[in-house]
């Protein structure tokens, strides 16, 4: 069974402020490789309750920032790691090939009142949502991953999240490392707990399959983008199919992925990655 | 048995991004580069324990990425010899006729390899380099100048593209996938601890394929030709022993590939190495 991991920072025991990568002096490095570490210490916490659930097969997608978070150093060797920038694809290797999908530190959508770091994508947006249905980073991921009819199923991160994606996916699992109770301070446990929760959730995961059906979207599927400051321009609607206002515009697609092709028009829609693992080739 | 073993950065697991090493020396970089550095070594390592477990006696390392310095000593195998250091006497020092096989670690793809991870040949600003009209990279240069000495190029490890692009021209060669690069900075990889395992069981296997590989060679003269993205030649200005075709594009002929690298980097033919100096 394959899992496909998707991992963030924002929703971290222990991460409680931005990563601020600009900021390259000593003490914002030395605390990034810190978080870094908590990042990949909830990681492999969820890969061994996944492993335990019966995945044999986990991708992680080593989704933060510039793609190479998760201190590399401690990634467990019984996974495959989606790393680096400039990526052909949001979420390379998720594909009907998968059999459920996750997240890992994951955080509120924009404009969650007391979500701990809560945002969408950048600063700027202040809502999203697919025919209505409002969601964040991780609703997208569900969306995706229902495009291509497989099921979201596990979440850990901050209490906001975990209550967004009960609501947007009955049944999927949960796990509350932190709540938020503001944009920038949230309650955490410790890191050593939120392993041990992560790792139960995790365990679980594989049951929730039958719980949670795939997260679809019906035709035509239109992308409402509100940002926070005046941003469109209705002379010049570019990928939008209309400008509503100067702070909203819609993008209407045939499906999610043609939506998502007209969001970001370097995708390649017909790119599908190989199928790959590492090994030695004879 | 002795194996010469060339390493790049570009080609190991968990790195996925250039070497920071132009973007100041900042605390973030510098510790981005001790991890590269780390990392890198201990594929070496893990090589040098497959070369070793198979019967190599000798395991001569050459520190090949950037300045020549990117290995971390106290972390080397102690039964490894590595060159390094910059302004080196001539190109892949110490490859000659006394190896037995070359073989690389964190190899990447060629330049013009579309979805290579950090794919480039050199630098970012060559389009190609050929060898009497086959394209080659970096690692391809390198099995040809071990061909030069009659020494077989018998494994590679690095990303999907650069084992696919070594097994295509070394028919043979054992390869060792630690990743799979989906576009020029990114890609799929495997864990570190993973990457060595695979590493160390590729380069075992590679040893015993020793005299089933036929060392590359080339027709006298050898014609090297290197082509850049930019203008970067003045077809008007002819320094000796080039021939500049176009602006873009230059050529080098000698008797062997050693003599036109010579040629190439401006080192002396002559020069002899203390060790194989009388006393």
């Amino acid at each position: 069974m394959r899992f496909y991991l998707m991992t963030d920072l924002e929703g971290v025991a222990g991460v409680c402020n931005w990563e601020k990568r600009d900021d390259v002096g000593p003490w914002n490095t030395l605390r990034r490789q810190r978080i870094s570490r908590l990042l990949a210490g909830e990681v492999n916490a969820a890969i061994d309750g996944l492993t335990e659930a019966g995945f044999e097969d986990i991708i992680v997608n080593d989704g933060h920032g510039a793609g190479s978070t998760i201190d590399y150093e401690m990634a467990d060797p019984r996974a495959v790691y989606m790393h680096g920038m400039e990526r052909p694809f949001w979420l390379p290797f998720l594909d009907a090939t998968c059999d459920a999908t996750g997240a890992v530190g994951a955080h509120s959508k924009a404009s969650t009142e007391g979500g701990n770091l809560a945002h969408t994508m950048s600063g700027a947006i202040r809502c999203w949502s697919f025919n209505g249905i409002e969601g964040g980073e991780t609703g997208l991921q569900a969306l995706i991953a229902g495009y291509f009819n497989v099921p979201f199923v596990f979440a850990a991160g901050d209490e906001h999240l975990c209550r967004e994606m009960e609501e947007l996916v009955p049944g999927c699992v949960t796990v509350a490392v932190k709540q938020g109770t503001s944009l920038l301070s949230a309650l955490t446990v410790a890191p050593e707990r939120s392993r041990e929760l992560i790792r139960e959730g995790a365990a679980r995961a594989a049951e929730a399959i039958a719980e949670v059906g795939p997260l679809k979207l019906e035709s035509p599927v239109v992308f409402r983008d509100e940002r926070k400051e005046p941003t469109w321009d209705e002379e010049a609607p570019g990928e939008a199919t209309r400008v509503v206002n100067a702070h909203v515009r819609e993008i209407e697609g045939e499906d999610l992925m043609d939506v998502l092709m007209k969001m970001y028009p370097k995708y390649d829609r017909d790119y599908r990655p190989e199928q790959w693992r590492p090994g030695v080739r004879d | 048995m002795k194996v010469y073993l060339v390493t790049d950065l570009e080609g190991v697991a968990g790195v996925t991004q250039w070497d920071p090493r132009h973007q100041g020396d900042t605390p973030s970089t510098a510790l981005k580069r001790q991890q590269f550095s780390r990392l890198l070594t201990e594929e070496v390592n893990a090589a040098a324990r497959g070369f070793f477990n198979a019967g190599a006696t000798e395991v001569i390392v050459n520190d090949g990425h950037g300045a020549g310095m990117t290995m971390d000593p106290e972390l080397f195998d102690s039964r490894i010899r590595v060159f390094h250091g910059s302004e080196r006497p001539s190109y892949c020092t110490g490859l000659d006729e006394t190896c037995d096989a070359c073989a690389s670690v964190g190899t990447h793809a060629k330049a013009g390899t579309e979805r290579g991870n950090l794919h480039h040949t050199m630098n970012r600003g060559v389009r190609d380099y050929s060898l009497n009209g086959v394209s080659v990279g970096e690692t391809g240069l390198q099995a040809f100048l071990a061909g030069c000495y009659g020494v077989p190029y018998v494994f590679c490890a690095g990303d999907e593209w650069a084992v696919r692009e070594m097994q295509k021209l070394v028919p043979g060669c054992v390869g060792a996938a630690v990743k799979l690069g989906i576009s020029r900075q990114s890609a799929l990889t495997a864990a570190s601890q993973r990457a060595r395992q695979i590493i160390e069981e590729g380069a075992c296997l590679s040893m015993r394929r020793i005299d089933q590989i036929e060392p590359l060679s080339l027709e006298s003269p050898v014609v090297f030709r290197e082509e850049h993205e930019e203008p970067v030649f003045d077809p008007e200005d002819q320094p000796e022993g080039l021939r500049i075709i176009d602006c873009r594009t230059m050529e080098i002929e000698g008797e062997t590939l050693r003599e036109v690298l010579n040629v190439k980097y401006g080192h002396d033919p002559a020069w002899t190495p203390v060790w194989k100096q009388k006393a």
